[in-house]
């Protein structure tokens, strides 16, 4: 534990150390700048990439260097890196730049020298060279493509034709081996049915030794040529994380008593900076003989299919009438090429058969490809009574018992009951005899046509209908609101007695006129003016739904004005109703004129205040 | 006061729900309009023997083009004039003319058993078959009230049950009686039910649904031009149902739910 504690605070001191050396760096001089060039192999395959590096030391800044370009080379810039090297107390700055060379053809290829472009001139690099063979004889001279392994093979060498075979990659690789941006390139696979359900797996494995982890891809292919077929080599590429060779901190003295080095911690992995390395291999091609079917023992119904099938078929109702449809599901599934398998043929007496697209769907269950082929039969049936869907049999080639095999589905039993819409027609024999009777025939054709417009007439109503929509259609709502109406004022003037009052006023005061006209025709002077008075102060009392019995004319008054009843008006009311109190309690000989009169008045300030809405309301 | 107001508020309520359906019916029955005759009403009788004649010879043709006429041309359209249209598409071979015509004439005259005979008859003889969902058949059931009677009739239905709701809610203004108002009752629930049914009717007749194959065979694409990829082929006959409709191109669903755009001249509508 303390000599953990120990090694934690060296390493932080280094780290301080390290970081406050990079400040006197920028003040370095451009005569101790030099440019180098460096190849990451010599030799490479022609589809094989190789690195080349620029590190151009003395400097901390430059720009990028130019790199001369060669013919059947591309090259590609990959990016750059700085660091700072300590050699005999010494720093040393250094950036370095990375290019991957692709090579178009082969050859050998001079490289440089690279210029680039310092303070005070132009410095040159040294020249390497290149050597591109043809792929394949490329020599695994690095140690990082030794960690990789791959290689192709298949589970059977001799399938028959449209027999399943499992292509399988294998790319197994050392676990301390860093790889990015993997990918493969099948070749050719024009001779095989690539159904692209590839099934992927990956696991740890002891090779010679060493453990590997391995990624193992398996390609379900259907061979659709006979003979000889090969499958070309498969292409791997991917990029490699290769740490710089050269390590600052490699020295004995960074080593501790124990043989380890100090600077081998996460943290100092931050300062340290990798290659990255593209590569490429490639298996080896792989070599199949594929068998024709055998000719001895095809059953005669036989068109294609091999694998290992089943056929069921189901009835999307038991029950149909003639003349609807009814749908049969035909469903073959089982291992293999299910597409290849051709559809059942299906003849039934007495129905009607319809085809439609079918419908698959297929799935890679262990590297075996399942599937299921559906098809949609639309049956309609002709007549009645009970229809049986036959046997459905199909014929494969099964390689595994290496025997033409057939599979079938289940009777089926339909039972055709006759249709709704199924007409007789009444026919006519030829010749009739023994009374002409007629005879029921099933309809085998269209019914015929019809002979006369029948309902033409109705036709006509209908046209008079619609002209009277506009009365129609109003009509009875109208006369339905008008007793709503009726119904409503009835129960209003049981229920609210202000309103009653209202209603009725006037024809009460009516009453009281008529009743002074009769007084006056007795010559009872003092009552006709007295149901003058009453004719005016009642109706006022029931207009304005106050109590008759002591109605001055001053309450009278007071009451109309509040109303907003004009004051002429006001007055004209007042003076009517002194009036009359002064000849009903003070007769004089002008009486019988002056009552006549007074009807005319107070018909006169009864209508005038009907009209008077501030009253009427 | 209360109480007593509450039976009068139900009923200008459901007068009220009346008169709405009233005025839906009537606008709507207003805005179709009649069409301008071209064949006048006395003739209609001559010119249908005529092409019945035509017809009974062989002349299909000649019987489909006096057909036509008088249903585009006569303002009384007759579910006779198509049903013996459809028998002549028949003898044709266009199947899909032929479903049109019995389909218009069904809508004519809907429990006319001919009819129903001769239209199941010629889409059995379609060339695709197509399961129509049992949902469909299940609706039939349910409403086959509506998918009984034509459109004059649910509309003469309503104004029946109209009136009487009218007549027995003014009744029951007057005489509080159960059994007027049950009848009440009774007479507006029908009415809005069958007020419902032709607006149904109606918005059926001025937005038409359906259409027919009518091109001997024609593709289904999954958008509305040749260059979108075919979905499937469709043969003459086949009944399917307007879902979008362009200017070229309707998008339309089958009765088993596919759907995909067809080119308009290659189908026609029926309502």
């Amino acid at each position: 534990m303390l000599l953990s504690f120990h090694m934690t605070r060296l390493r932080a001191l280094f780290a301080i150390v390290a970081l406050g050396l990079f400040l006197p760096v920028r003040a370095q001089a451009d005569n101790e700048m030099s440019v180098e060039l460096d190849l990451s192999k010599p030799q490479i395959a022609l589809d094989d990439r190789a690195l080349l590096t620029v590190t151009v030391s003395g400097v901390n800044a430059v720009p990028e260097p130019t790199v001369p370009s060669v013919e059947g080379l591309d090259i590609l810039f990959q990016g750059r890196t700085q660091s700072l090297q300590i050699i005999n107390m010494n720093m040393k700055s250094s950036i370095v730049f990375r290019y991957a060379l692709a090579p178009q053809r082969t050859g050998e290829f001079t490289i440089g020298p690279v210029q680039v472009r310092g303070r005070q001139r132009t410095y040159e690099s040294n020249v390497v060279l290149l050597k591109v063979v043809e792929a394949g004889q490329s020599q695994p001279a690095t140690p990082s493509v030794q960690n990789v392994i791959v290689e192709a093979s298949i589970n059977k060498t001799d399938p028959y034709l449209g027999q399943q075979i499992t292509l399988l990659l294998r790319f197994a690789r050392r676990p301390t081996v860093r790889l990015t941006n993997a990918g493969y390139q099948l070749p050719d696979l024009s001779d095989f049915w690539n159904e692209g359900m590839e099934s992927k797996r990956e696991y740890l494995q002891t090779i010679d030794g060493k453990e590997y982890m391995v990624t193992e891809l398996a390609f379900p292919l259907f061979p659709t040529t006979a003979g000889e077929v090969m499958i070309g080599p498969i292409t791997l590429y991917y990029d490699e994380l290769v740490p710089k060779e050269s390590s600052r901190f490699d020295s004995p003295f960074f080593k501790d008593p124990f043989g380890r080095n100090l600077f081998d911690d996460d943290f100092f992995k931050l300062f340290s900076s990798e290659d990255i390395v593209k590569r490429s291999v490639q298996t080896d091609p792989v070599r199949l003989r594929v068998h024709r079917l055998p000719e001895g023992g095809q059953p005669e119904g036989f068109r294609g299919g091999v694998g290992s099938f089943s056929v069921t078929s189901r009835l999307s109702g038991n029950e149909v009438k003639v003349g609807e449809s009814v749908t049969l599901t035909l469903a073959l599934s089982g291992e293999g090429n299910v597409r290849d398998v051709p559809a059942p043929e299906l003849s039934i007496d007495g129905v009607k058969v319809y085809e439609d697209t079918p419908s698959v769907n297929v799935k890679n269950y262990n590297d075996t490809i399942v599937g299921e082929k559906v098809y949609k039969l639309a049956l309609v049936p002709q007549q009645t009574g009970k229809t049986v869907i036959p046997t459905i049999s199909i014929s494969y080639f099964n390689p595994q018992t290496g025997r033409y095999e057939t599979a079938s589905s289940a009777p089926v039993s339909l039972n055709v009951l006759p249709s709704e819409n199924e007409t007789f027609v009444v026919a006519k024999p030829a010749a009739p005899r023994g009374g002409g009777e007629q005879t029921l025939q099933r309809k085998d054709d269209i019914l015929p046509i019809h002979e006369r417009i029948g309902p033409i007439e109705r036709s006509r109503t209908e046209r008079w209908v619609r002209r009277l929509r506009i009365v129609a259609y109003p009509l009875p709502i109208i006369a339905y609101l008008f007793c709503l109406g009726i119904v409503r004022h009835r129960e209003r003037l049981r229920t609210d007695i202000a309103y009653r009052r209202s209603r009725t006023a006037l024809k009460k005061a009516e009453d009281h006129i008529r009743k002074a006209e009769d007084a006056i025709n007795e010559n009872i002077w003092d009552a006709a003016f007295m149901e003058c008075s009453r004719a005016v102060t009642e109706y006022l009392a029931d207009k304005l739904n106050v109590p008759a019995g002591g109605l001055t004319p001053a309450d009278i008054e007071s009451a109309l004005s509040r109303h907003g009843v004009p004051p002429n008006i006001l007055k004209e009311v007042v003076r009517f109703l002194e009036s009359c109190d002064y000849g009903r309690f003070a007769p004089s000989e002008k009486a019988p004129g002056m009552s006549r009169n007074y009807i005319g008045k107070a018909r006169g300030i009864l209508e005038y205040l009907e009209k008077e809405e501030s009253i009427t309301r | 006061m209360k109480e007593q107001s509450r039976p009068l508020l139900t009923s200008a309520l459901a007068a009220f729900a009346i008169a709405l359906l009233c005025s839906l019916l009537a606008a709507s029955a207003v805005m179709a309009g009649e069409p301008s005759p071209s064949v006048a009403p006395d003739q209609v009788d001559d010119v249908f023997d005529i092409a019945n004649g035509e017809y009974k010879a062989g002349n299909y043709e000649s019987a489909v083009r006096l057909y036509e006429g008088l249903v585009s041309g006569s303002p009384l359209k007759t579910a006779e004039m198509y049903y013996n249209l459809g028998n002549a598409y028949f003898k044709l071979h266009k199947l899909g003319k032929a479903i049109a015509a019995y389909r218009r004439a069904l809508r004519l005259a809907p429990r006319n058993e001919d009819i129903r005979a001769n239209l199941t008859y010629v889409r059995n003889n379609a060339k695709d078959k197509i399961d129509r969902p049992k949902s469909t058949d299940a609706l039939h059931e349910i409403f086959f009230f509506h998918y009984r009677v034509n459109p004059a009739e649910a509309e003469a239905l309503f104004l029946g049950a109209y009136v009487l709701a009218s007549l027995c809610g003014s009744a029951y203004l007057f005489w509080k009686r159960k059994l007027i108002r049950w009848a009440t009752g009774v007479a507006v629930v029908l009415a809005v039910a069958l007020g419902v049914n032709g607006l149904i009717h109606i918005h059926d007749t001025a937005h038409p649904r359906g259409a027919v194959v009518i091109a001997d065979e024609t593709s289904v694409h999954t958008g509305p031009a040749d260059t979108y990829m075919v979905s499937f082929n469709l043969h003459d006959g086949t009944e399917l149902e307007l879902h979008t409709t362009g200017a070229e191109w309707s998008q339309v669903e089958l009765a088993d739910g596919r759907r995909g755009w067809i080119r308009q001249t290659d189908i026609e509508i029926v309502s």
